[in-house]
């Protein structure tokens, strides 16, 4: 028993210590920043072009004729004059060409500067009206855009994409960027390499060109047309009736789960090859689907 | 003329292989690793033809001169380089066409592809021969129409997809005419810089190119000097051309603001040999120093800015008003001494690439002021900077 004791307390002074060292490594970061506000004036037929670094884009719609933009930039270091100065390195850039409204973060070096060492980080929170053509491009950062009505393109690296109340034609490049995509109506056409893809309430025209992707279709109730091109990804449909669509899909070294009731008019199976057509001579909206090398699951 | 025939008849031949031209061009698209400058260079970009426009200095001829040539691969490591150079001469022969045909040989070609090191492209290091013929359209002595066989060592590289600029050295045998023809040995340097078309298979990104144009960079002053035209030698025949004209710039932003002031400081000495009349040998020799002043408005440097290829620099468009003071002294028995002056408004291009070169190109209008021994003026002003800064 009097052993038992000595473990214990033995035990409570190696947590104690363990605790007190945590706080003791805990360090100071100073966190500085900037706020820029700004508004432009808006007319029918302007775009709006947003070049990120290390951006956190904040894109949504109001009913004013104008584009307004509040952006924050943050620097956070240790060293609080580390992170002033890095703070200094991050520019803002913006101009209003014709009908072209652009905007840029960009980290700039004087003559003799080093590298900026804090962590930095820009916000933009921009209102655009329902109907202003957008064109955002971002790197290291993230991007939400919230109820377009318009048209959106985006070129994204190594930052996720979220979308939502979207309507209009959508086109994406995304490299390392994961895209959730939720109530949209238009054309969306995304081309990516190594994101994972999630559409939810889906309606209109949807083109895919994926490498390395996890595709998932959810409720995708009023889909005029649907074509997938994958490479070594997975793709889960789940339509809420596989029956509402006609399926053109070819596979090679690919596994296809699709559900027990589902007899598709053809089915080859060739060495590595396989061929899917389901609904084939009926006028129900088309899924094209190419994959090679993955798995594609059709859910009831 | 036998010499002559001797390179029709490798050209020739160079051009009767087409087969092993095709044969290997499609083999070599994998390049295993670029460096930027190497990317900007286009060593990417499997080449077979090149056309290609642009300013010239050097070859046979002193003057300003303006170029237009086209390239052919002919064999794996060999081309064809047909050229038309239209200008004007200083001194004393006035305007003139030089129509040139050349078969290059990029040495280093094979070697580098072999290491994966480029593609089968136009922008190395070549060894070229060729025949030129140079026709003055205003002049009596029907003589200085020169002939001549002459092999060239180049670098041309061509970069950021729709420029290029070879430079190098020329030395060759020509004769002043076929009426009375005389041997003569020339020797010269050339530069040559413009733009270039041709066909690629690849986007250029520009992620790939930040470290070469220094996207990042905000350079509020630079020191810079034109290599270009520092050294220029000729020799040919009874004639002999000898310039030098070491140059330092300062170029200092106002602020932040998109405004520079440019100045240069130009040493030059020339030397001019040509026969008169009577057969003599007249020599012209001059040497003096020039002052330049500008004022510099970068009109699209904000643009450039937003699509992520400058910082905010000195690397941009530009509109420029400035003047020169031109102190010159005629060595001779009289021996003058003067100062032009003169003022201009110009537009250039300026671009600062990778940590030490820039390209400046200025063409502009302007007015030289009479002096005691020179009339007033319009000029043409034509820079073309490729250097050195720091």
């Amino acid at each position: 028993m009097y052993k038992l004791k000595q473990y214990i307390t033995a035990l409570l002074i190696m947590i104690f210590l363990t605790g007190l060292q945590k706080t003791m490594a805990q360090v100071k970061v100073h966190v500085m920043s900037r706020k820029i506000n700004k508004s432009i004036n808006w007319k029918p037929g302007m775009t709006f072009w947003l070049t990120g670094e290390r951006a956190e884009i904040f894109c949504a719609t109001h009913q004013k004729n104008t584009i307004d933009f509040e952006i924050e930039i943050i620097s956070k270091n240790e060293d609080r004059k580390t992170a002033e100065a890095d703070l200094d390195k991050m520019k803002l850039v913006d101009q209003v060409s014709g009908k072209k409204v652009s905007l840029r973060n960009y980290v700039e070096l004087n003559r003799g500067e080093s590298k900026p060492e804090s962590d930095l980080k820009v916000i933009y929170h921009v209102k655009v009206p329902e109907n202003c053509k957008v064109f955002i491009s971002n790197y290291f950062g993230k991007t939400r855009v919230i109820a377009l009505k318009s048209s959106l393109t985006i070129n994204s690296k190594f930052s996720p994409v979220k979308l939502q109340n979207i309507a209009g034609n959508i086109t994406i490049n995304s490299n390392f960027g994961d895209i959730s995509i939720d109530s949209i109506y238009g054309t969306v056409t995304l081309q990516t390499t190594r994101s994972d893809i999630s559409i939810r309430n889906f309606s209109g025209l949807l083109d895919i060109h994926s490498d390395y992707a996890t595709i998932l279709l959810s409720k995708i109730n009023n889909l005029t047309k649907a074509a997938i091109h994958a490479d070594k990804s997975n793709i889960n449909l789940n339509t809420g009736d596989y029956n509402r669509y006609s399926y053109f899909i070819s596979t090679t070294d690919s596994k296809i789960i699709k559900p027990d009731k589902m007899h598709p008019d053809i089915f080859k199976e060739e060495k590595t090859k396989t061929q899917l057509h389901f609904n084939a001579k009926t006028n129900k909206p088309q899924i094209t689907i190419e994959l090679n090398m993955g798995i594609i699951t059709i859910e009831n | 003329m036998k010499i002559i025939s001797a390179v029709i008849m490798f050209l020739i031949i160079a051009l009767s292989n087409p087969v092993s031209s095709q044969t290997t061009e499609s083999s070599d698209t994998l390049v295993k690793y670029l460096t930027p400058m190497e990317y900007a260079f286009m060593m990417h970009e499997p080449t077979s033809w090149m056309v290609k426009t642009g300013v010239l200095s050097g070859t046979n001829r002193w003057g300003s001169f303006f170029t237009v040539a086209y390239e052919k691969r002919i064999a794996p490591s060999f081309t064809l380089n047909l050229a038309a150079d239209f200008g004007t001469t200083r001194y004393k022969y006035g305007k003139s066409v030089q129509l040139s045909i050349e078969s290059r040989w990029y040495y280093r070609l094979n070697k580098r592809i072999r290491e994966k090191k480029t593609t089968r492209n136009m922008s190395d290091n070549y060894l070229a021969i060729g025949i030129s013929s140079i026709f003055y359209f205003s002049n009596d002595e029907k003589e200085s129409n020169i002939y001549s066989l002459y092999t060239k060592w180049g670098l041309q590289r061509r970069f950021l997809k729709h420029w290029y600029i070879d430079f190098g050295i020329k030395t060759g045998l020509g004769v002043t005419s076929f009426n009375n023809p005389t041997p003569y040995f020339v020797f010269s340097t050339f530069t040559n810089v413009g733009v270039a078309f041709t066909k690629d298979k690849f986007k250029l990104n520009k992620e790939k190119l930040c470290p070469v144009l220094r996207c990042y960079a905000a350079d509020d002053y630079i020191f810079k000097t034109n290599l270009n035209g520092v050294l220029f030698f000729s020799s040919y025949y009874n004639r002999r051309t000898l310039s030098v004209e070491p140059n330092l710039s300062f170029e200092k932003k106002i602020g932040k603001s998109p405004f520079s002031i440019n100045t240069e400081l130009k040493a030059f000495y020339h030397l001019f040999e040509f026969p008169d009349g009577d057969q003599n040998i007249t020599q012209y020799t001059t040497l003096g120093a020039n002052i330049l002043l500008e004022g510099r408005w970068y009109y699209n440097l904000r643009r450039r800015i937003l699509k992520g290829k400058s910082g905010n620099g000195l690397s941009a468009n530009y509109i420029t008003i400035g003047g020169t003071y031109k102190f010159i002294h005629e060595v001779g028995d009289i021996g003058l001494n003067y100062f032009v002056p003169s003022v201009y408004l110009a537009t250039g291009w300026q671009r600062l690439f990778s940590k030490h070169l820039y390209i400046d190109v200025k063409l502009g209008i302007g007015y030289q002021f009479e002096t005691k021994y020179t009339d007033a003026s319009i000029i043409w002003p034509l820079q073309i900077g490729v250097g050195y800064r720091f």
